[in-house]
């Protein structure tokens, strides 16, 4: 890692322990989120099941990091990088808590929409979900590296997430249209889909936190090109 | 340094320098300067002859590429200077070995094509090779002194590695590629550990292929059984008189096509077991009443044998684990016993709990199986005694089916036998798959 060491050696350790520990939480609710996206394409009424009772876990893990974190500001007083690193990771905890929710969430859709499948659903939904999933992976992966331009990068997919929830809209309201006995699955199918977009808008906000830590620049609701230009003046001009 | 070879080659060189010097002043002194300002002054100049020597000895140090010292650096500087060009030129041939070494060795891990990550004592990378980059996704220069468990996040990684188990193996997804599967060992040297990734997509596609085939094939001979088994039977039971020498034989036939049947839905169980990846095995189930059920069909197929089979079960001790699969697996042992034990015999079910472990056992008055066969008697189809299983009807698949039942309910088959005393099956499950009933106990 980047961080300079503390005199105190045993500081450094706490340091990444509580990243490491975060990071962890992070992997079970990747999981989660790939076991419930895989529950409602192959609609696998039992992973449905597993994903909607699994996450205890993921919320012990959250108070378990907020009490260490809230432990290490008390003991040690942090400051600048330090600070920053622990107020991103209590952050950090809460998205990833709710993310957990969605997971659940999608689980207990999957365990309702029965086995029959309609692939005309199936492939947009499925897109949804890979971008959303492959965001939260590119958002931890940015967090246990420190690497703010993927960050940046991976925020900026946020509009491609709204871009594919609205064809998946269209194409579910013209199956609806068709034939009203869709309408059921179909409003499930929708809820399902809010729930990746959820995944995705919360992964940006990780992201979001990365960049915090590293530049100490809050960005939330700023545009993101515009940041990107005062921040890395040099990146945009490549794309440009 | 012998005091002598110093003498001979380095002293040899100053003391005729002096001598020289010293007889120099001697004939100057002829002349009528006093000797000892003479030598005075001698004396000096050897002083200075010496300094400007090590000046020059300094000077052929700094050179960078030094190539052997010049003959104008004389006496125990020049010898100096020799055996500092020897050892440099010694520890400059060493190091070009170690460099060869060392190059060698980083073109071998590069050329293994299984990844190799080397951990720190604190678990931060020290070092990988470019199958790990291509494996996992790591960063060249980036990833180095990061701790291994935050890039792998994978739960499944992350409580394998810290569970610190070494030599074991852990198949998981690559995080680049659910189409990556990857086999995973960790050793542990000194403070050190060292991660072995292994690409085993092609051996998984393989398994894959074979057992998709064994469940397909059973589910397609399912079909064609069903419908023999249905004209055997009518033919059986057929009332007429041109029909009846061949009773027997329609007979025969049905048994054999029923034991085929339940050798298919054997087949069938078992792949079934082997695919699914998932199943939810953290059902609350009541074991008690589950073996009560279980006694109550044994109790059925023992029909006339008269054996006394006795269940002693503890009532308030459930278990977090998979209905149907604990039902197939028990069902399988007790089915086992009632079938091995001879009339009269007893079989005793127990359900119970012992220091840290959850023990159902079966246990029956059979004639035991000799020691030569424990390890091999969950193989499928193997058999003791082949002539005997089949009498019996048994499809030689059973106990596949409670090892791997029980696998996926990290428990263990356990077997113990005496011939001609009989046997006991113990599942041996953790405890913490264990759990209070949560019904109020019937008083």
């Amino acid at each position: 890692m980047e961080t300079s060491d503390h005199i105190l050696h045993s500081f450094d350790q706490e340091l990444e322990d509580i990243r490491s520990k975060a990071l962890a939480m992070g992997g079970l609710v990747e999981k989660q989120v790939s076991n419930a996206l895989q529950a409602v394409i192959e609609r696998d009424i039992e992973l449905g099941e597993i994903v909607a009772a699994s996450d205890g876990e993921i919320n012990d893990f959250e108070v378990d990091i907020d009490e260490e974190c809230a432990g290490i500001i008390a003991r040690r007083q942090p400051t600048a990088g330090d600070l920053r690193l622990l107020l991103s990771i209590i952050k950090m905890t809460t998205d990833l808590e709710r993310i957990g929710d969605e997971a659940e969430q999608i689980g207990l859709y999957a365990t309702q929409l029965g086995t029959q499948t309609s692939n005309g659903m199936n492939t947009q939904l499925r897109h949804l979900g890979d971008l959303a999933h492959t965001m939260l992976k590119l958002a931890l992966d940015a967090f246990a590296r420190m690497d703010d331009i993927q960050a940046l990068n991976v925020a900026k997919k946020s509009r491609q997430l709204g871009k594919e929830f609205d064809n998946l809209s269209r194409v579910l309201i013209t199956h609806m249209m068709d034939d009203q006995r869709n309408i059921k699955d179909a409003l499930r199918v929708i809820w399902c889909a809010r729930a990746f977009e959820r995944v995705g808008n919360h992964s940006t906000n990780i992201c979001e936190f990365v960049i915090y830590r590293v530049k100490g620049k809050d960005i939330r609701h700023t545009n993101l090109k515009k940041v990107g230009k005062k921040l890395y003046p040099k990146l945009e001009d490549n794309e440009e | 340094m012998s005091w002598r070879s110093y003498f001979s080659s380095v002293l040899g060189h100053e003391i005729r320098f002096i001598a020289a010097l010293v007889f120099a002043c001697l004939l100057v002194s002829t002349t009528g300067l006093p000797f000892y300002g003479l030598l005075y002054v001698a004396l000096i100049c050897y002083a200075v002859y010496h300094l400007y020597q090590g000046k020059r000895l300094l000077e052929w140090l700094s050179i960078p590429e030094r190539t052997s010292p010049s003959d104008e650096i004389k006496g125990i500087w020049g010898l100096i200077a020799q055996q500092i060009h020897r050892k440099n030129k010694y520890h400059a041939n060493k190091d070009e070995r170690n460099r060869k070494l060392i190059g060698q060795f980083t073109k071998v891990s590069q050329a293994i094509p299984d990844g190799i990550i080397i951990l720190d004592s604190n678990a931060r990378i020290e070092w990988f090779n470019d199958p790990a980059i291509k494996l996992l996704g790591l960063r060249k220069q980036q990833d180095r002194g990061t701790q291994i468990i935050q890039l792998l996040r994978d739960p499944s990684f992350v409580k394998f590695f810290q569970a610190e188990e070494s030599n074991k193996h852990l198949r998981m997804n690559s995080p680049i590629s659910d189409k990556i599967k990857l086999d995973v060992r960790l050793v542990t040297f000194y403070d050190k550990q060292l991660i072995i990734i292994q690409d085993f997509s092609a051996l998984y596609h393989m398994e894959q292929v074979r057992q998709d085939f064994v469940a397909n094939v059973s589910h397609e001979l399912r079909t064609p059984l069903s419908v023999i088994v249905g004209y055997l039977e009518t033919l059986a039971e057929e009332e007429d008189r041109e029909l009846e020498a061949y009773k027997p034989v329609f007979w025969q036939m049905k048994q054999q096509s029923d034991r085929m049947t339940s050798l298919v839905e054997d087949l069938l169980t078992l792949s079934n077991l082997d695919n699914e990846q998932t199943i939810n095995s953290n059902q609350e189930v009541a074991v008690p009443s589950l073996l009560d059920e279980i006694l109550n069909d044994a109790t059925i197929l023992s029909g006339r044998k008269k054996q006394t089979i006795v269940l002693d079960a503890a009532h308030d001790l459930w278990l977090l684990g998979n209905t149907r699969e604990l039902h197939g697996a028990f069902s399988n042992l007790v089915a086992n016993a009632v079938n091995y034990t001879p009339k009269g015999g007893t079989i005793t079910i127990r359900w119970y709990r012992k220091n840290d472990e959850l023990i159902m056992s079966v246990k029956d008055t059979g004639a035991g199986i000799d020691i030569i066969h424990l390890d091999r008697l969950t193989e499928r189809f193997y058999r003791v005694d082949p002539a005997r299983s089949r009498s019996t009807g048994g499809t030689g698949l059973g106990l596949a089916i409670v090892k791997h039942a029980l696998q996926r309910h990290d428990a263990a088959l356990d077997i113990q036998s005496k011939v001609g005393k009989g046997s006991t099956f113990s599942c041996v499950f953790p405890l913490d798959r264990g759990l209070e009933s949560p019904l109020q106990t019937p008083t």
